[in-house]
């Protein structure tokens, strides 16, 4: 019996988890909509409206959530030393979302399939 | 008045013989401009194309990081290096550009960016946009 209400608890468990998760993606595409990424980098988040532009889908979500925390150092005056980027749009738009914004928007983006890929 | 009714037929052929002579002069001026135009419509046209062959020499200093998956960077944040096969040429280009005037740092990229010339930047971005 014990066994059995752990083994229920470890379900509710992942199913929670797994909820919580897909709640992220939806959130992060809410995040990818307000803020209006589509406009430069494309509905599809690969076919930039130019080519200076980065592919985002796919790319890893980590990833990006550094180079959006990157634009904000660079748009609040950090140091160079401090890892930033400095890019007028790009600060202006990152410095609006919060921590958990970040997090949903890249994991959102690192989930939708891409052209990206680890080669050498 | 009589003066200028007579010296404007003459002030007239003076012109036209005189823009007649200088003929080549004016073409080279109009080719001046012209490619004045051209140039700065589009400076990527003196720009060095890329070259993914000639990249093969130079991918050493890339492969250590971006080409070994699951590979992560530390500072400030820990994160996976980002995929670079299959990016946008152009991005890639522009990413070493700020990287290498400062716009965006991080000390290994900041290093390896500024090492590269613009010939260099046009090989490693048209071989890794084309590697899928």
């Amino acid at each position: 019996m014990k066994h059995l209400k752990l083994a229920l608890c470890g379900v509710a468990l992942l199913i929670t988890a797994s909820l919580a998760q897909a709640a992220d993606l939806a959130a992060g595409k809410a995040v990818w909509e307000k803020v209006n990424c589509a406009s430069c980098h494309g509905a599809d988040a690969k076919s930039p409206i130019m080519p200076a532009y980065p592919i985002l889908a796919g790319q890893h979500a980590d990833f990006l959530a550094h180079a959006l925390k990157a634009y904000q150092r660079g748009a609040t005056g950090a140091p160079a030393s401090a890892n930033v980027r400095k890019n007028a749009v790009m600060g202006a738009f990152a410095v609006q979302l919060s921590k958990q914004d970040v997090d949903n928007v890249t994991a959102w983006l690192g989930s939708l399939p891409g052209p990206l890929a680890v080669r050498k | 008045m009589k003066l200028s009714k007579t010296m404007y037929p003459n002030q007239m052929r003076c012109g036209v013989t005189s823009v007649a002579r200088r003929l080549p002069q004016v073409f080279a001026g109009l080719a001046i401009a012209l490619s004045c135009v051209f140039a700065s419509s589009g400076f990527a046209a003196d720009a060095p194309v890329g070259n993914p062959e000639a990249a093969k020499a130079k991918v050493s200093m890339c492969i250590g990081c971006h080409g070994i998956p699951g590979y992560h960077a530390s500072f400030p944040e820990v994160y996976s290096v980002p995929m670079i096969a299959g990016q946008n040429d152009a991005y890639i280009q522009s990413a070493l550009r700020a990287y290498a005037a400062g716009e965006r740092t991080h000390p290994t990229m900041d290093a390896i960016a500024k090492s590269l010339s613009d010939q260099d930047i046009a090989d490693l971005s048209a071989y890794y946009s084309k590697l899928k």
